[in-house]
């Protein structure tokens, strides 16, 4: 097997617009390696959920200077990582969610593996992978 | 393919003599777009007939669902008629998620506007 990893790292503000830039980033770096069809439009749905989920989640306590979305894209033996971080609160119950709740199940039925993790002192990422074949 | 980065665009194309409206999406849409496609929906559903176009659309996700969800909701609460089209030009992600969420099962699905556009009228006053 190869062993050799290509990685793609990128910060963002943490406001909507950009999640089409991340996007596109993470599209780049999947057609740079050839991965292509439905592969990488799943994994392109899966990162949009997750920044979705920090745009509008994680950053309720306004005291959070330069508010971000970190990403990064690995590609390693045929597996495809991606790790959504922020800096924010973390999970909470919110009864006042804006969205459907559809995030998280949609995220879990694209890739292989899903962990979700809080990352002392603060936040939470999302380590997605995605393997060859699903 | 990757989606390519395609012009993003939501268009309002009324259908005056058949009191319907036709909102198309193109391109790539997400939570970056949401408040305008809503703004569109409402635009849309002073007609008695209104139609989503995703045929030119390469992506949407959870966010554009739930503005999805609330324009048929708010069309079937007033007896109006909806439909989605989703058609060859559709990209992998919106057949994907629709799929995934199983709202292409409870939600009209139509492969063109042509097809959608036979389907009868739901009788005035009706709630489903």
């Amino acid at each position: 097997m190869n062993d050799e990893q290509v990685q793609l790292e990128l910060s963002v503000p943490a406001r909507a617009e950009n999640i089409p830039l991340v996007r596109h980033a993470v599209a780049g770096f999947l057609d740079g390696h050839g991965i292509g069809g439905d592969p990488a439009s799943d994994m392109l749905l899966a990162v949009t959920e997750a920044c979705t989920n920090v745009v509008q989640h994680a950053y309720r306590d306004e005291s959070v200077a330069d508010a971000e979305i970190e990403v990064w894209a690995e590609l390693a033996d045929g597996t495809v990582t991606i790790t959504v971080r922020d800096q924010g609160g973390g999970f909470a119950p919110r009864v006042d969610s804006p969205g459907l709740g559809l995030g998280l199940p949609v995220i879990a039925a694209l890739t292989t593996t899903v962990e979700i993790r809080p990352t002392p002192p603060s936040g939470t990422e999302v380590v997605m992978t995605f393997a060859p074949g699903g | 393919m990757v989606p390519s980065m395609s012009t993003r665009a939501i268009s309002l194309v009324r259908q005056d003599a058949a009191d319907g409206c036709v909102v198309v999406l193109t391109g790539e849409h997400d939570l970056s777009s949401v408040d305008e496609l809503r703004d569109a929906f409402d635009q849309a559903s002073a007609a008695r007939s209104v139609m989503i176009d995703l045929s030119e659309t390469a992506f949407i996700d959870s966010a554009v669902l739930g503005a999805l969800i609330a324009s048929h909701r708010e069309a079937t609460e007033h007896g109006r008629r909806w439909a989605l089209i989703v058609g060859n030009g559709s990209g992998a992600a919106v057949r994907r998620i629709l799929e995934l969420t199983g709202l292409d099962a409870v939600m009209p699905v139509y492969s063109s506007r042509e097809e959608a556009a036979s389907q009868p009228f739901p009788p005035e006053g009706t709630t489903a």
